[in-house]
């Protein structure tokens, strides 16, 4: 059985278009999968609705099972429990993701302590752990520190590293690397695979840049307007792409074409 | 949790949906045609028409101390009689001619002065913005009555006089908000890209500067006349400013003050303060909502 | 024939505290009349710093620029003197270079010829919006109703009016969605290319330069560490920091690898090394070896690189400490 499971999800706010406008989509454990699409095409949508967040006054329709649970049906309490601990979320802005007046401990170890009882000090250990394990050097000392001390890509990390704390089967990232120079983000990427290996977490993996997804994900839901328009293995999507829709996303990306082209011979420049 | 991304203005292509051009028709705009903007409208029409129309309405010389002292209001006398005799409800209609126009006034003349300084302090900084601060912040230093009071007797005692006082003490609100007004607007980008395509410093203030503080500074004015009334019935009521038998709302309001006990005497005419206080008020808000054109468009959305 | 002359920039800035940071230590480059240049680098590179010296936004601390052969120097208090306004800037940001209380038209005006009527200026400002895509009606609107990507048509469109001799584009397109990002660098080029433009296009993404550039600068804290034409750059790059960039980039293909990732973070003049975490990168290498060397075929690289032992210490573990 899936992880999470997306079932015909519909989302829409009165006398607008709507929001989601039937997605379906599954993620297994451990599966690194991506939604691809453009600003408005309901992606970021699509992926709060797992967590149980959506718009104020919206009226939605389909499910989302996770877990063998409908989140759509959860009451709040049962959402709180869910939330931060099983399914956990990052997001783009580093400069916003942290808060800038609480310390680096604290928010790494409140959700920590909050679900799992657990006291300041083994608490503080998980942290330590916790920043180790997205290569923060010298954890100690930054349990002291406030983010400003840090630079965005570090803060990402952190970011990271707070939603990590429970363990969540699943963790949905939206756009985490759009705001960082590509070297950085290259780590971040680096960072994430190394999570699945070694913790066999599921990542719901959000972007619109398809050459990240090309590296990242292993299989991709491409959105538009509220719906699913392409869905299968990234590789295979994004050399050999069905839809109109994700061909002109592709061709949009400056050297697409040649790409497209001869797919096998995609080796130009790569050094490994 | 609210979503902003999706934006239901513009269609497809980005380009305003035909829905919306309708803003820009010679109707009231929408954004102007909100219940609190209508109510404010509504008064000040009618005060204006009150003072048009003076002569007309008003059933009695507004000067002349014919009838009994202290009347209550009664059919004879809407609103009663003052200490002299004199008609309140005509005094408070000539006074709309005296009251309103004279706060207007001042208002704008402090926006010119204060706001032209500020101005050129915020847009030009240095040592320029230095020293016109220090006199903004010398003015800041005395309480508002104490200064308005000296001004006004050392120029004697009359309406005229009272307004240069209360100028004076009003102009530096308005040369500090223009000056951080500016100072924030500054250094945007398109202020660059103007002096990049050769506009000169000072003509990008006038063309590129002035337009987006416009509102915000209009917005503080008509928010700021209700005080200016007040100052000027301030001043009138210690002497200062309207000499009697002057109909100023404020000096009288300062005379029922002294025989609260015949209420009539101070309620009427404060009541005609505070309505066209209020008025002003309700215009402020709804005039900042329409001027930028942003919340303008937005203010229409959510009126539908 | 050589349009813009950029010789030994240096932007030093005063930190409150006392310190001076020196945002570009000493670039040089050109562009010739109808070539496009691009320029990329990381945050903290000093790229936007050397953008707006170039266009007079902020002083030089020394060095200069000319256009066609002419001094340019910084904006003052009076009017640009005409000759220096053939030399335009295209902003990254399409929300804050266009007023939002003026219509589209009378900012496209204010780089025509003065005396124009308004009838025929707003004729003119029609045209070129034709030209850059976007409709008549977009003339009498104002900049807010419309998205991030025809505001930057309307930006071009504006600095087009002013028919410039050479454009520095600031980072144009990175605040626009992919699939507008290709039309309006495609429009910029185009324009350039029409009208025998220099183009300097400042970017952090290397792989939308290859594509649209003649030659590319890399930048790294404050000077260019490698110039050369694009393709030959992309095939082959010489400097550390150049590898490191283009290995970065991650790639469509079935055979695409994750990208390489650099130990550190990114080398940022205005941060001094004890306040933020993470070591930041070796900079060391660059700031000792800041000349340029011709290494033929219209290539330059920063010294120290030509010789394989000294280009070897700067990776480490097959990642470059750059």
């Amino acid at each position: 059985m899936s992880l999470l499971t997306i079932d015909d999800l519909h989302v829409t706010l009165p006398g607008r278009p709507a929001l989601v406008d039937g997605v379906s989509l599954t993620v297994d454990a451990g599966q690194l999968v991506g939604i691809a699409g453009e600003s408005g095409s309901g992606k970021t949508v699509s992926a709060l609705a797992t967590l149980g967040f959506l718009p104020d006054g919206a009226s939605t329709t389909g499910s989302v099972v996770f877990d063998g649970r409908d989140v759509l049906r959860m009451n709040r309490k049962q959402l709180q429990e869910m939330r931060g601990n099983d399914v956990a979320m990052v997001f783009q802005d580093p400069m916003t993701s942290l808060h800038p007046m609480l310390s680096i401990e604290t928010q790494l170890t409140e959700h920590f302590r909050v679900h799992r009882a657990a006291t300041k000090k083994q608490a503080r250990a998980r942290a330590i752990e916790l920043l180790e394990l997205v290569r923060i050097p010298n954890p100690a000392a930054a349990l002291e520190a406030y983010p400003h001390r840090f630079s965005g890509g570090m803060r990402q990390r952190i970011a990271i590293a707070s939603a990590l704390a429970c363990e969540p089967r699943l963790l949905i990232a939206d756009e985490v690397t759009t705001a960082l120079d590509v070297t950085v983000q290259a780590g971040i990427l680096h960072l994430l695979h190394d999570l699945r290996e070694q913790t066999d977490m599921a990542m719901l993996f959000i972007t619109h840049d398809l050459s990240v997804m090309n590296v990242t994900t292993d299989y991709l839901y491409v959105m538009h307007s509220g719906k699913v328009v392409e869905h299968g293995p990234t590789r295979d999507v994004l050399a050999e792409p069905a839809h109109a829709y994700t061909r002109s996303l592709i061709e949009a990306l400056p050297g697409a074409r040649e790409v497209l082209a001869a797919p096998s011979t995609a080796a130009e420049g790569d050094r490994a | 949790m609210t979503l902003t991304d999706i934006d239901p203005k513009l269609d497809a292509d980005g380009i305003p949906s035909r829905h919306n051009r309708w803003v820009k028709r010679l109707r009231l705009p929408a954004a102007w045609r909100r219940p609190l903007g209508i109510a404010g409208l509504v008064i000040i029409a009618f005060w204006v028409l009150v003072i048009i129309f003076a002569p007309l309405i008003a059933p009695f010389d507004p000067l002349a101390q014919d009838s009994a002292r202290y009347l209550p209001p009664s059919g004879d006398h809407l609103f009663g009689t003052d200490g002299v005799g004199r008609d309140i409800f005509s005094r408070v209609i000539y006074g709309a001619q005296i009251s309103i126009p004279i706060a207007l006034l001042l208002v704008a003349l402090s926006v010119l002065v204060g706001s032209t300084i500020g101005a050129i302090a915020g847009y030009f900084g240095g040592v320029v913005d230095t020293v016109l601060m220090r006199i903004v912040d010398l003015f800041f230093a005395f309480p508002a009555i104490i200064l308005a009071m000296a001004v006004a007797a050392a120029l004697g005692p009359s309406l005229v006089n009272a307004v240069l006082a209360i100028v004076v003490v009003f102009w530096p609100t308005y040369a500090r908000v223009t000056r951080s007004l500016v100072l924030g607007l500054r250094d945007s980008n398109y202020i660059a890209a103007s002096r990049l395509l050769g506009v000169s410093s000072f003509r990008a203030l006038i063309r590129e500067v002035l337009p987006n503080i416009v509102g915000p500074v209009l917005v503080l004015a008509t928010l700021e006349l209700g005080n200016a009334i007040l100052l000027l019935s301030g001043l009138s009521y210690l002497g200062l400013g309207a000499v009697p038998p002057t109909p100023e709302w404020g000096a009288m309001v300062s005379d029922g003050a002294r025989a609260f006990y015949n209420y009539w005497v101070a309620l009427f005419p404060g009541i005609a303060i505070f309505s066209v206080v209020i008025a002003f008020n309700f215009l402020g808000d709804v005039l900042r909502d329409a001027l930028d054109p942003r919340t303008a468009k937005s203010v229409a959305v959510v009126d539908r | 024939m050589t349009l813009l002359e950029v010789t030994d920039a240096v932007v030093d800035y005063k930190v409150p505290g006392g310190n001076v940071v020196h945002a570009v230590a000493g670039v040089s480059l050109s562009v010739a009349a109808g070539e496009i240049v691009g320029l990329v680098g990381e945050s903290g590179c000093g790229k936007s710093s050397l953008g707006r010296a170039i266009v007079g936004l902020n002083p030089l601390t020394s060095g200069s620029v000319a256009l066609d052969g002419a001094p340019v120097g910084a904006l003052k208090r009076r009017a640009r003197p005409v000759n220096e306004r053939g030399l335009q800037m295209v902003f990254q940001d399409p929300y804050s270079s266009l007023n939002p209380r003026r219509r589209v038209w009378r900012q496209l005006a204010d780089g025509m010829p003065s005396g124009l009527s308004d009838r025929a200026a707003k004729a003119e400002a029609i045209a070129i919006l034709g030209s850059v895509g976007l409709p008549k009606a977009t003339a009498d609107r104002f900049p807010h109703e419309f998205s991030g990507g025809q505001r930057q048509r309307i930006a071009i469109a504006r600095v087009l009016a002013a028919k410039p001799s050479m454009i520095v584009a600031d980072e144009p397109v990175s605040a626009l969605d992919a699939s507008t990002r290709a039309q309006v660098s495609a429009l910029l080029v185009d324009a350039a290319r029409d009208h025998g433009m220099g183009l300097l296009m400042i970017s952090h993404d290397l792989s939308g330069l290859r594509y649209m550039a003649d030659r590319v600068a890399v930048m790294y804290f404050g000077r260019i560490v490698e110039i050369g034409p694009t393709a030959d750059l992309w095939d082959d790059p010489k400097h550390p920091y150049t590898r490191t960039l283009i290995g970065a980039i991650p790639r469509l293909g079935r055979d695409a690898t994750l990208p390489l990732a650099p130990v550190g973070e990114v080398a940022d003049p205005t941060v001094k090394g004890k306040n933020r975490w993470g070591r930041k990168r070796a900079t060391e290498h660059v700031v000792e070896h800041p000349e340029l060397i011709d290494i033929g075929g219209g290539r330059m690289v920063a010294g120290g690189v030509e010789d394989a032992a000294a280009a070897e210490r700067a990776i480490i573990d097959g990642r470059s400490v750059l």
